[in-house]
């Protein structure tokens, strides 16, 4: 029995963390996540200009005052960086928060319930699925127009049938099975069924595909902001500041763009890193099979 | 002797450790007989079977040697094996229904391992096929058919008819109808055993199943935990066995002839082979074992009439 | 079932699909809370303007009628007219789509050379270096935005080494006669020289970011389906057959990990033509996606549902042609 205690078994995982490739990656992408949600949270005393303020000349290359250069309109990009790291990240955690509040009910109950019901729904969740992403959040925030809840919104949209996806599938498969059976016969109810016995079994994928979303909602939310759907300027947004860099590239004013961009890269890779070590954890019988 | 494997080891490395999977073997195989090579699931001897042909995956060590023909394949690079495998040696697998491509006709299966090897114009390359079909009993205008359109047992005998389309010397048959029907077993052993002798190959046949031997053997080793425990003609080992795994072997095998009231069966479970006993690998369940049973592996001792055991019992100075 | 019979019930399979799609695309259009009227006109509009764009539109009849017209009109092959140009919207888009087709085509096959090679290549050794490196690969190459990718070979190939033009897909004095639309086809066709070069230069860029983006799913997922394959008895049967190491890989690992890939292949296409929006509005590519963006910026909303409405066309086409293609290459699929 000891076996199973908790510290036997952080101290299993730990080892575990370490042991593999896979165990570092996932600490190394833990380790960018906490330093941008850090960055984030602590944007005001971090960030040593105000991003929507003149603090020095336009286009001024990286120097001792200004690390990463300055822009157009003479701000400062360092800070314009660390206060992107706010909107990058409410706007992410926010969609697939949404994505996940529609997908998993919508998932447990069609799973469960079965029938034309399913059907149809599935139907309208692989339709969504098999569309480009990224054209029917353009479209959708077309509508909707810009701001932090409806680029959110828009993004939550082309995330939902993923959850509902891998929910109804599992739960699908799930409900005729013993224990549930057993449960069912014992008279319990259904939503205590689906509440008690299907939920706990389904919580682990959800939580790998949790942060792989992360990662693709971040860059669909530079993407979006990038052809000009996202926040409104000039609230400091690396996706914008990308596409106003691009009108001085032949200006060769290179950290306009590399510092943006960059800070994009090492954000996604931090989700990667995390969901594939995360992935590995929760079902390691599926990194096994793999080799 | 068309092959002989000398102190032949093969190991493998798992997430947990080394495995011996084979010990030490040395064995003969002669031409045109047929070698059965029997023991439980995980004694090692698919894995001889792989090791000779050297198709074990990248990660696995063999020490050791195989001497084919006068040439050592062990240490052959593997891109002269390569010209061995399906022309001189070929090899006949357990699951018929998973070892033939998918998505590749019949005929693409026979025409590849021609081209292969030979320099064959296209039509004598498919009169090649349609012999060696119908020496099988499958009709050649099932040539255009792909593997799923057959039964299993016609798949395997199409594995048959392609491991013998090169006239090879020797075929290496790894439970070659342990996934079948019991009649298409029979029918496929016939077969096997029928052209092994039409077309005077050597033959290793490697089973868990002691009828399967008994019927087209001529030679019979047997293996346990990694080790070739004893090797002797077919008739002098079914009725003197020497080893006492073997006897007991024999002894679980329901017998008709013989008026037992219960069926005998050895008890114990064979080794972990992670992490192998220090002595003879049957010590554990070996009612006849002795001190030095349990301290030391035994040497192939050989009896004067050419038989080999791997047992004290009949070492020099223990008694016979 | 014959080939023949299997390809016409996949076209009937994918008509309610397709369906779906454009009552999607209806929905978010009209339903949601944001007046495409509104939205298009400006918060400022008098009243009676607004009633009368409404009007010409259509969008005071009764939702159900709406749709009705509006898939009608589809099947008509009628997207309806831009807001914005007056013209039809369907001409428009046809003035466009080769350039994405082009585009799409060329991003495609580096996305497929890279990713089908370096995967097959990357499983003949397992822990080698083509293996490390090419898991190295795809997990940070997808962690780039192609947006991002194409302003640095902007930069770098474009503005440093001015080696390559970095923008729009042809000198404007060299377009060579229209057939397909395509300028690197047509000036073949044509026998244009001059136009090919400068086609295949202003190419090159584009469709490398785009292709270099998507060939990290590519090259995962061949090198995991490759993994599975090389496991199975057949490739150990084919070996044991002294077939050669390429062969075994090529011919029959990897024609075996074809439905698979093709499969998910089908789906990144769609991912595609996604990361197409953002390369065509990096590199001014005159294709759909850049049309789709700047019928935007116009709130030109017939033009962006009618827009959407193609991309929905190309979505279903994709599908059916991946259903075909695997048909043709597995023979379990058609049987």
């Amino acid at each position: 029995m000891q076996e199973w205690s908790l510290s036997y078994r952080l101290g299993k995982g730990l080892r575990r963390l370490f042991r593999d490739k896979s165990g570092v990656m996932a600490f190394v992408g833990f380790a960018i996540l906490l330093t941008y949600l850090i960055m984030a949270i602590f944007a005001p005393y971090l960030a040593p200009y105000d991003p929507v303020r003149r603090s020095g000349k336009a286009f001024s290359a990286p120097s001792k005052e200004h690390w990463f250069g300055t822009t157009n309109l003479g701000y400062d990009v360092l800070s314009r960086i660390i206060y992107g790291a706010k909107i990058a990240l409410k706007i992410a955690f926010l969609a697939v928060a949404v994505a996940a509040a529609i997908g998993i009910p919508l998932g447990l109950i069609s799973g469960y319930v079965g029938g034309a019901f399913d059907r149809i729904l599935s139907m309208f969740m692989d339709a969504i699925y098999s569309f480009p992403g990224l054209i029917l959040a353009i479209a959708i925030a077309a509508v909707l127009g810009p701001g932090v809840i409806n680029v959110a919104l828009s993004i939550a949209v082309i995330y939902a049938p993923t959850y509902f996806r891998v929910i109804r599938n599992q739960v699908a498969s799930l409900k005729d099975q013993l224990f549930v059976e057993a449960a069912r016969a014992m008279g319990a109810r259904n939503f205590s069924i689906l509440g008690r016995y299907i939920l706990p079994n389904v919580l682990p994928s959800v939580i790998v595909v949790l942060s792989m979303n992360l990662a693709d909602a971040i860059m669909t939310e530079a993407g979006l902001s990038f052809l000009g759907l996202g926040i409104s300027p000039p609230t400091p947004d690396w996706g914008y500041d990308l596409s106003n860099g691009q009108r001085f590239l032949l200006l060769n004013y290179w950290w306009m763009i590399l510092f943006p961009g960059l800070a994009i890269i090492t954000i996604v890779l931090g989700f990667s890193l995390f969901s594939e070590g995360l992935n590995e954890f929760l079902n390691p019988n599926v990194g096994e099979t793999r080799r | 002797m068309l092959l002989e494997l000398k102190n032949l080891m093969v190991s493998y490395k798992t997430r947990e450790g080394r495995v011996l999977a084979v010990d030490k073997v040395s064995l003969p195989v002669e031409e045109k007989k047929t070698l059965g090579l029997v023991g439980e699931s995980g004694c090692g001897k698919s894995t001889l079977g792989g090791a000779i042909l050297g198709i074990l995956p990248r990660e696995t060590k063999i020490t050791g040697k195989a001497i084919f023909n006068g040439t050592d394949l062990i240490s052959m690079p593997s891109k002269e094996l390569r010209f061995i495998r399906g022309k001189d040696i070929s090899m006949i697998f357990q699951d018929p229904m998973t070892s033939l491509n998918p998505v590749m006709k019949l005929r693409d299966h026979f025409l590849e391992t021609i081209f292969t090897h030979t320099k064959t114009s296209k039509e004598d390359a498919i009169a090649m096929a349609e012999q060696a079909l119908k020496e099988v009993g499958i009709s050649s205008n099932r040539l255009n058919d792909y593997p799923f359109q057959l039964s299993g047992g016609m798949r395997q005998r199409v594995m048959i008819a392609l491991s013998l389309v090169l006239n090879p010397k020797l075929v290496i048959a790894d439970e070659p109808t342990t996934s079948l029907d019991v009649i298409v077993q029979a029918q496929i052993l016939q077969l096997l055993k029928g052209l092994q002798e039409k077309f005077k190959m050597a033959m290793i046949l490697i089973t868990h199943d002691l009828g399967v031997v008994a019927e087209a053997a001529d030679d019979i080793g047997v293996m346990y935990g990694g080790h070739l425990v004893e090797y002797a003609p077919k008739f002098k080992l079914y009725k003197d066995p020497l080893h006492p795994y073997t006897k007991d072997l024999l002894a679980s095998v329901p017998n008709t002839n013989i008026d037992d009231k219960e069926l005998r069966f050895i008890t114990g479970y064979p080794p972990n082979l992670m992490n192998p006993p220090q002595g003879c690998r049957y010590a554990e369940r070996c009612s006849k074992a002795k001190e030095i049973c349990k301290q030391k592996i035994p040497p192939d001792f050989y009896t004067d009439d050419g038989r080999l055991v791997k047992c004290w019992l009949y070492g020099e100075g223990e008694g016979k | 079932m014959s080939l023949k019979w299997y390809i016409i019930t996949r076209i009937l399979l994918a008509v309610p699909m397709f369906f779906i799609l454009l009552f999607m695309i209806f929905l978010v259009m009209r339903i949601l809370p944001g007046d495409p009227v509104l939205a298009m006109l400006g918060g400022k509009a008098p009243m009676s303007v607004i009633e009368a764009k409404r009007h010409e539109l259509g969008y005071d009849k009764p939702l159900l009628n709406q749709f009705g017209d509006y898939l009608l009109d589809i099947i008509k092959g009628d997207l309806g007219r831009s807001a914005l140009t007056k013209r039809p919207i369907a001409d428009e888009i046809a003035d466009k789509l080769p350039a994405t087709i082009e585009l799409t085509i060329f991003g495609f096959i580096v996305a497929l050379v890279i990713g089908i090679f370096w995967g097959a290549e990357a499983t003949k050794r397992h822990g080698g270096v083509l293996d490390i490196t090419g898991r190295v690969y795809a997990i940070f190459i997808y962690s780039i935005p192609v947006f991002w990718l194409g302003m640095l070979f902007q930069w770098f190939f474009g503005v440093k080494l001015k080696w390559l033009p970095i923008a729009g897909r042809i000198s404007p004095l060299l377009r060579p006669d229209k057939i397909t639309g395509m300028y690197l086809f047509d000036s073949l066709f044509t026998w244009n020289m001059p136009a090919l070069k400068d086609a295949s230069l202003h190419i090159i860029l584009p469709s490398l970011a785009l292709g270099l983006i998507i060939s990290s799913v590519f090259l995962r997922m061949v090198r995991g389906n490759m993994v599975l394959m090389l496991s199975q008895d057949f490739v150990k049967a084919a070996r044991a057959r002294g077939i050669k190491e390429n062969s075994v890989i090529y011919r029959h690992a990897l024609k075996n990990a074809f439905v698979p890939i093709m499969t998910v292949m089908g789906l990144q296409l769609a991912a595609l033509m996604a990361g197409a929006v953002l390369t065509e509005t990096t590199f001014s590519w005159p294709g759909i996606g850049s049309y789709l963006v700047e019928k935007i910026r116009y709130r030109d909303f017939p033009a962006i549902q009618g827009t959407i409405a193609v991309y929905a066309i190309i979505v279903v086409a994709i599908s059916i042609i991946v259903d075909i293609i695997n048909a043709l290459v597995d023979p379990r699929v058609r049987y």
